[in-house]
């Protein structure tokens, strides 16, 4: 009887365990699909999703077809409720040419709280495309006690999940 | 009786006269003429080391502030190396525990707050042990040459370090005491003005760190040969340092070229100084090998220091090799330097660094320099806004990729794939001064980009974005 047992664990484990992998390589197949998509069209490389940063000032990194102008657009939350935001426009319209490289940069400066920022591809045809990214900043510290918080309160994978959370927001 | 008495007295007085003398002469006077030749060559010795501890120095130091935030600092790394030194001289003192580690732990340790530094070509960690005053250690023992180390800012006992090929490895104290020590400095240097530099090919697995904006003017500087060749007084008095002052037997031949030569007995020693203000030494030597790196170096210092009027300023090793003529092996040492706080390059036949020199043995069979200095001049700093690296390689894709193509043999390669390749092989870039070499008196040395990517090196005009030179990685 212990002997099917330990044997039916075995089993459940490595089949528990492939799916994990079998999971992984679909991600895998999926991401080198959506550069070979999206190098045609405007990408960001980074911020890659909404996030949640200690630090004020970022670096944008994206990529477009040559010739194609790209600008950003950064507001700052001042809505002091929680539910609702009201994004007023930070300062000047960032404008990019992209180059050979089919690569923008530019450092934008953000406030604490919450941050969105909107890339705005114009392409040479005359079609524009908008991607947002919304950022909020937080102080190291708070960062910090957070995740401190949720280490002594919660299971580790709970505190994982938290995180997790908060940088999907 | 009185007589003989009075003489009896003198004689005595004489006697002991005497031997006070005696004793001055053989015992005091002696002793003290030993120890004051004995200090001479202490503070010879002294001298020696003060100037190699001098010259072995990293080349260029990165700072990380964490965040994927660097800043390069070339002119600044005096400091920098200071404060690192204060850490280091445990792990070369103590007796770590050396394995080798990973490219991607060194990469995560870089991202956090630490202090990368980089040193020249093939140098042996004996040298840079040497610093420590300490020449059998652990890290000498594991590891022989040193191209990089990299300290992170939050003390855990743990150093990595570049070496031979490209080869990384993890050292680790098994204790240590918490500081704050570069953790302060790189907080501090973060509130001071510095170029913000950051991983901007990061995607395509490429570390390689550019600046976004660069608001620190770089000024055009003028220099000049600092041998005049157009003086005679001045050749002869830079030579005469090579023949113990004295050129009474000493040949004296000039080129139709403008070179000047100076040769010795049957051309066993010769000094030539050509047309730009190069000077070069030879010497017949006897059969002898040198095995010992720090010696040889030490005997290199004490020649240059000995031959050359004025030591440069800002001179540090930048390339060590063994070298070998008939059955002897010897060093070779390069050095370079900085004027304005950036290192100088340029391109000649027969040169590689401004200061090049052979040892075998304790005599020096070659000797190569040509140094050149700022000149002062008033109202000619000209200063432009410098250009980013990333726009000049944008501008210059088109050449990039005619050379990618020649380097890889291949010739139906996607465009996009082509690029990809070339920003995944950018490798260095770094702020110099390029000295073109079409003056000796009033030259302009630009402020030039240097970037290698795969096995070329490009030297792109700072201000203009304009090609000055390129050519196979040397």
């Amino acid at each position: 009887m212990m002997k099917k047992i330990i044997a039916s664990a075995i089993v459940l484990l490595a089949l528990s365990g492939s799916s994990v992998l079998a999971h992984g390589d679909t991600t895998q197949q999926t991401t080198a699909k959506e550069t070979t998509v999206e190098q045609e069209s405007l990408r960001v490389i980074n911020p890659r999703r909404d996030m949640v940063s200690g630090d004020n000032n970022m670096v944008l990194t994206f990529s477009a077809p040559e010739g194609t102008t790209v600008t950003i657009d950064v507001y700052y939350n001042t809505s002091v409720s929680n539910d609702k935001q009201n994004y007023v426009q930070a300062y000047d319209t960032i404008e990019v040419e992209i180059g050979a490289l089919k690569r923008g940069w530019t450092e934008v400066e953000l406030k604490k709280g919450l941050n969105k920022i909107d890339f705005t591809a114009i392409y040479k045809n005359g079609s524009e495309e908008v991607i947002t990214r919304i950022i909020e900043v937080k102080d190291m510290e708070e960062v910090k006690q957070q995740v401190e918080k949720s280490i002594i309160n919660t299971s580790s994978t709970e505190a994982l999940k938290n995180i997790a959370n908060t940088g999907g927001k | 009786m009185n007589r003989e008495r009075l003489k009896t007295l003198i004689l005595s007085i004489l006697v002991i006269m005497s031997i006070l003398f005696t004793q001055r002469i053989w015992f005091y006077s002696p002793i003290r003429i030993l120890q004051s030749q004995d200090s001479f060559r202490e503070k010879e010795i002294a001298k020696a080391i003060e100037v190699r501890n001098q010259l072995i120095a990293p080349e260029k130091t990165i700072l990380s502030f964490g965040g994927n935030y660097y800043t390069v600092t070339s002119s600044n790394t005096d400091k920098v190396w200071k404060q690192s030194k204060k850490v280091l001289e445990e792990y070369f003192s103590g007796e770590p525990i050396v394995k080798a580690t990973t490219n991607e732990r060194y990469r995560e340790a870089r991202k956090l707050k630490s202090i990368e530094l980089k040193f020249g070509e093939n140098i042996p960690s004996i040298l840079i042990s040497s610093t420590f005053n300490t020449l059998d250690n652990k890290i000498v023992r594991d590891i022989k040459e040193i191209n990089k180390i990299l300290i992170p800012a939050f003390n855990r006992g743990i150093i990595y370090i570049g070496g031979e090929e490209d080869h990384l490895y993890e050292v680790k104290l098994e204790e240590y005491e918490d500081n704050r020590l570069l953790l302060d400095f790189i907080d501090d240097f973060s509130r001071k003005s510095h170029e913000k530099y950051y991983p901007l090919f990061a995607d395509v697995n490429n570390d390689i760190i550019m600046p976004l904006s660069y608001n620190t003017p770089v000024p055009q500087i003028v220099v000049e040969s600092k041998i005049n060749v157009n003086d005679d007084n001045n050749i002869i008095e830079h030579a005469k340092g090579f023949f113990n002052e004295n050129l009474d037997f000493v040949k004296t031949i000039k080129e139709t070229s403008g070179a000047t030569i100076f040769m010795y007995g049957y051309g066993e020693k010769g000094v030539r100084i050509n047309n730009r203000g190069r000077l070069e030494y030879n010497e017949e030597i006897s059969s002898l090998s040198s095995s010992n790196v720090v010696a040889s170096l030490d005997t290199a210092i004490d020649f240059m220091l000995k031959k050359q009027q004025k030591f440069p300023e800002n001179l540090y090793l930048k390339e060590i090799k063994n070298i070998q003529k008939d059955e002897n092996k010897g060093y070779y040492f390069g050095f370079s330097y900085r004027v304005g706080g950036l290192p100088v390059e340029f391109h000649m036949n027969n040169m590689s660094h401004p200061i090049e020199i052979e040892v075998y043995g304790d005599n020096v069979s070659s000797y190569r320099s040509f140094i050149r200095e700022a000149m002062k001049l008033q109202g000619v700093t000209d200063k432009s806004a410098v250009l980013l690296p990333q726009k000049i390689i944008e501008d210059h894709i088109t050449l990039l990729k005619e050379e990618y193509i020649k380097d890889v043999e291949e010739e139906d390669l996607h465009d996009k794939e082509m690029i990809r390749n070339i920003e995944e092989n950018i490798s260095s870039i770094q702020m110099i001064y390029y000295d073109s070499l079409e003056e000796n008196r009033m030259q302009l040395l630009k402020p030039v980009w240097k970037i290698v990517i795969g096995n070329r090196q490009y030297y792109f005009n700072s201000y203009d974005g304009k090609l000055l030179h390129s050519g196979p990685l040397e």
